[in-house]
């Protein structure tokens, strides 16, 4: 009995330690709850695609893709072209998107390609790759665009005249997704002082009588994470979506089935620098301004270490792990440098404070999972030698 | 087994104690007796605080909130928020003000930015929020502070967004004159006498338009005066060479460029890292520095010449005194200048101390006007006495509307070991104003 | 063999169709989604001298009051926009009420000089400002 529970918790080791810190760093911080709501919607409707995009490739047996940050870059650069261009609105956000697909779609190819020759260190590998096309993508926007790429909005380039500048306001496409059918949860009373500030038009109000405070919910951002949700659910029961899963089991076994190892492996991680790509667009017209330098490198880092605290494995990952390991991981993210400040009493001790926590907590999350691996394993060769009983 | 878990949780503590000592604590042992009273002390409290009711505190009508960076980043920043918590209370005691801070990597971590600066909009005493600086990602909190809360007065210091793109989401940001300091800083370099004038920065900055701006007008500026324009790259310091690599370059640089521009030379330097090896090398080889990107007597000067202010803390004529004796011992006596008040520090007082006395209805003219435009030079000539302040609006090259949410201000310059130059009261030629950063379309 | 070589050519075929879809989508998005900017400029063209005072509106935008000689900008996104303009003499009074839609097409800027398009000019369109 004991021992059940204990597996229980060890095999949810990771959210539970960040489920506890929050229980203590939530009343610490201060906030108010429909503040934390609405926080938490925001980051949900923003960063679960990208999140999302990781599913796949763990599905087919390569780990976590840190490459995605290939396609956070191929949107990038399909976002640059479209404020130079100036087309704004959603037209913008799907002509980016149009235009970062080729780009993923090529990245995809060469990080398939390289990932087939390291098999079994397909993690490092792609970490490592990332940097590396980190520095292709800044050739190209730093000295091929307003050069060989042609660029004439002058907001957009360097005093130089070719070279794209740090930070480049998205304002033509700024939370066009998130807006595009406006929601509003509140009670009665919040509705009428909602509709003082912000006038007229058409949104749809969902009222709670209990709620206190009004939260803006980007309805048709979670239609589209939903529908992702399904594809994947559909994805998984195609044939394709098979052969990712036999591969993902045994390589050799799925290879004399028939199956093309390499390159299904290759359309996996194809698969998944697409969707990164279209993530980032929709985290980007969220955030409002695009640093053009800098917007992408935390992509990869903060979509796996969600993933992970959600409970999710380098071979296991599952729609469940996403959701919780978003809520949990961006808790952390808003409620821990007020919670230091108020420990602490000084603001800056706050911000060590919050990476310390959040970065620290990342380092648990991976000494549990190799604890929690390591339990698998004696607990399997356990069961093989008949389990004898006793400790290891 | 067992053993192996243990050794695991164990790196993972030296891991957090690692990374602890990278953040810049102190020695992991003060660290740990201070962070365990601390701790001790705050959940003591917290669990109090929690579990009765509110005493009865003289409570502030209103709430201040001020972002700051962290002392690794811009400590005169950090000075000003304390000045102001000493001065009117921190609102944890029932004072005014509410103090955080924006992440070290910022460039990186917008959304954390984002949200600590939205975080603030969800106290509902809040009436005023000071960036300073305002790093890349305050527009967008700020628009939606503004989405939630118009009520609360918007106020940026030294935004790193382009005028055009903070002035939408801002009711006032101020910035050091970089029109005027384009003009006036090559005119100072030459009044001490420098006849070559030496620019040293790198893409990110570049990058900016109110650094661009100013470079491209200081070099039009030199041709005018007579004096060479030369540019020269060093590396950023949030690039992977970090803080340590970027201020090597400079000091293993420094006597290879006096060598060839020779010593009747003007240095500057746009990143306040840069500054401190900048100045060190100066003082010792030879050259001019008329003043620094923000300049302060704080910049640079004590880590560069090894000078202890920690008995002079906030009382800026003692640090500049004491600045000065150290700088002319060190045999750099009227080669080198700056601000008598810190531009970091009294910003963060100033935006502050304005704010306040708009909430409180102190002044009742509308913003942009031109009596505001004096009330926030008086906000700046209150924390420094004795130094005189130029204050104007934006005016954009490309349109020539005149920008009223966006307000320039200099200092007059003070050579150590001399005089003020007289730079405050000089007059910009009209051809500087129409400028452009960006060449005219191809 | 030759039903291989058939499959073959119908599989590029479609992927064809596709890739032009996408591109047609892609040029579509570009037509409709534009922001131009329309600077609304009251200076003497020619024989047509500058109004007294000109208001405009495009689309829905605010209302730009134009003395002579000034220049005033409106954003409008898509390929084609409404323009309503009352012009005054110098007592006030209204003496011209012009509405059109006009065309941008596939350019960025566009630049109307108010006089000529009050006066019905055709050509009211001038190089837009760099």
């Amino acid at each position: 009995m004991i021992r059940k529970l204990f597996d229980i918790i060890a095999n949810n080791a990771v959210p539970a330690v960040f489920i506890i810190i929050s229980a203590f760093a939530i009343p610490l911080s201060g906030f108010s709850a429909s503040y934390l709501v609405q926080e938490l919607l925001t980051r949900i409707g923003r960063n679960s695609f990208l999140i999302l995009s990781l599913l796949i490739p763990i599905m087919a047996g390569m780990g976590l893709n840190f490459g995605m940050v290939l396609g956070a870059m191929a949107g990038q650069i399909g976002l640059l072209l479209i404020c130079d261009w100036g087309i704004v609105g959603i037209p913008g956000m799907v002509l980016a998107c149009l235009i970062g697909t080729p780009i993923a779609i090529v990245l995809g190819i060469f990080c398939g390609h390289i990932l087939n020759r390291a098999k079994g260190r397909e993690m490092v590998t792609s970490y490592i790759l990332g940097f590396f096309i980190n520095g292709v993508y800044q050739m190209v926007v730093l000295y091929l665009m307003g050069w060989i790429i042609p660029i004439t909005n002058p907001n957009l380039l360097l005093s130089r005249g070719y070279g794209v500048r740090n930070a480049v306001s998205l304002s033509g496409i700024r939370a066009v997704l998130d807006n595009l059918i406006p929601t509003i949860i509140t009670n009665p009373e919040g509705a009428k002082q909602f509709l003082n500030i912000n006038g007229s038009g058409s949104f749809l109000l969902l009222q709670l009588p209990f709620f206190d405070g009004a939260i803006r919910l980007p309805l048709a951002t979670f239609i589209i994470i939903a529908l992702f949700c399904v594809f994947i659910i559909w994805f998984r029961k195609t044939k394709l979506g098979q052969d990712m899963r036999a591969i993902g089991q045994s390589q050799s076994v799925a290879d004399s089935a028939g199956i093309p190892v390499n390159r299904t492996r290759i359309i996996a991680i194809v698969i998944s620098t697409v969707l990164a790509c279209y993530g980032q667009i929709i985290y980007l017209q969220n955030m409002g301004t695009l640093n053009t330098y800098n917007s992408h490198d935390q992509a990869g880092m903060f979509s796996i270490a969600a993933l992970l605290i959600g409970g999710a494995s380098v071979s296991k990952a599952t729609i469940t792990n996403v959701f919780v390991g978003v809520v949990l991981f961006h808790l952390m993210f808003i409620v821990a440098p007020m919670a230091g400040k108020n420990l602490i009493g000084e603001a800056q001790i706050g911000e060590y404070f919050r990476v310390f926590v959040s970065y620290g907590i990342i380092a648990i999350a991976l000494v549990l999972h190799a604890w929690k691996r390591n339990r698998e394993r004696e607990a399997a060769r356990r069961s093989l030698r008949g389990n004898k009983g006793g400790n290891a | 087994m067992k053993f192996r878990f243990t050794l695991s949780i164990m790196l993972a503590l030296a891991l957090f104690a690692g990374s602890a000592m990278a953040a810049g604590l102190p020695s992991v042992d003060d660290m740990k007796g201070a962070v365990k009273d601390a701790v001790k002390e705050g959940v003591k409290e917290a669990l109090t605080d929690a579990m009765k009711k509110e005493p009865e505190k003289k409570e502030a009508p209103f709430h201040i909130g001020i972002v700051t960076g962290t002392v690794s980043q811009s400590e005169d920043d950090l000075r000003g928020a304390e000045l102001m918590i000493k001065m009117y209370g921190d609102s944890a005691n029932g004072g005014m003000i509410t103090h955080i801070t924006y992440p070290d990597n910022f460039p990186s971590e917008q959304e954390t930015t984002i949200s600590q600066i939205l975080g603030l909009a969800d106290d509902p005493k809040m009436k005023v929020i000071v960036v300073n600086q305002a790093v890349p990602g305050t527009a967008e909190a700020f628009r939606r502070v503004r989405e939630k809360r118009s009520d609360i007065l918007l106020l940026a210091g030294e935004p790193h967004e382009d005028p055009g793109v903070i002035s939408e989401a801002a009711d006032i940001s101020v910035h050091t004159d970089h029109i005027g300091r384009g003009y006036t800083i090559p005119l100072g370099a030459k009044k001490m006498g420098a006849k070559t004038f030496i620019h040293i920065s790198f893409p990110r900055h570049m990058s900016y338009e109110t650094l661009g701006l100013r470079r491209a007008i200081m070099e039009e500026a030199c041709k005018d005066l007579g004096i060479k324009f030369v540019f020269e790259t060093a590396p950023d310091p949030t690039s992977d060479v970090g803080m340590a690599g970027a201020q090597q370059y400079i000091l293993e640089n420094m006597p290879a460029w006096i060598e060839k521009y020779g010593k009747d030379a003007a240095f500057f330097c746009t990143n306040d890292g840069h500054t401190e090896p900048l100045l060190r090398q100066v003082a010792a080889l030879g050259g001019y520095f008329v003043e620094a990107d923000l300049p302060s007597p704080l910049m640079g000067y004590p880590g560069a010449l090894g000078i202890d202010l920690s008995k002079e803390q906030g009382d800026w004529p003692a640090i500049l005194k004491k600045v000065e004796k150290a700088v002319v011992k060190a045999g750099g006596g009227g080669r080198m200048g700056t601000w008598a008040y810190s531009w970091g520090y009294t910003t963060t007082a100033a935006l502050a101390e304005y704010g306040k006395r708009y909430v409180e209805g102190t002044f009742t003219n509308k913003l942009g006007t031109a009596q505001a435009l004096r009330e926030m030079r008086k906000a700046y000539d209150e924390f420094c006495p004795g130094a005189k302040w130029g204050a104007s609006y934006f005016v954009d090259a490309v349109s020539g509307v005149k920008n009223t949410k966006f307000v320039l201000l200099r200092q007059d310059t003070y050579v150590l070991g001399g005089d003020y130059l007289g730079l405050a009261d000089v007059e910009i030629p009209e051809k500087y104003f129409h400028i452009r950063m960006t060449p005219a379309a191809k | 063999m030759f039903v291989a070589f058939l499959k073959f050519l119908m599989r590029w075929f479609q992927r064809l169709v596709v890739l032009a879809a996408l591109i047609a989508l892609g040029v579509w998005l570009f037509y409709i989604g534009r922001e131009h900017q329309i600077f609304l400029d009251n200076k003497t063209l020619g024989d047509f001298k500058a109004l007294e005072q000109i208001n405009v509106r495009v689309n829905d935008s605010e209302i730009a009051e134009l003395m002579q000689r000034e220049r005033d900008v409106r954003k409008v996104v898509g390929p084609e926009f409404e323009i309503k303009a009352e012009v005054f003499n110098e007592d006030g009074e209204i003496i011209n009420r012009i509405a059109k839609k006009i065309k941008i097409n596939f350019s960025k800027d566009i630049m109307i000089n108010l006089p000529a398009f009050a006066a019905g000019e055709e050509n009211f369109i001038v190089p837009a400002p760099r």
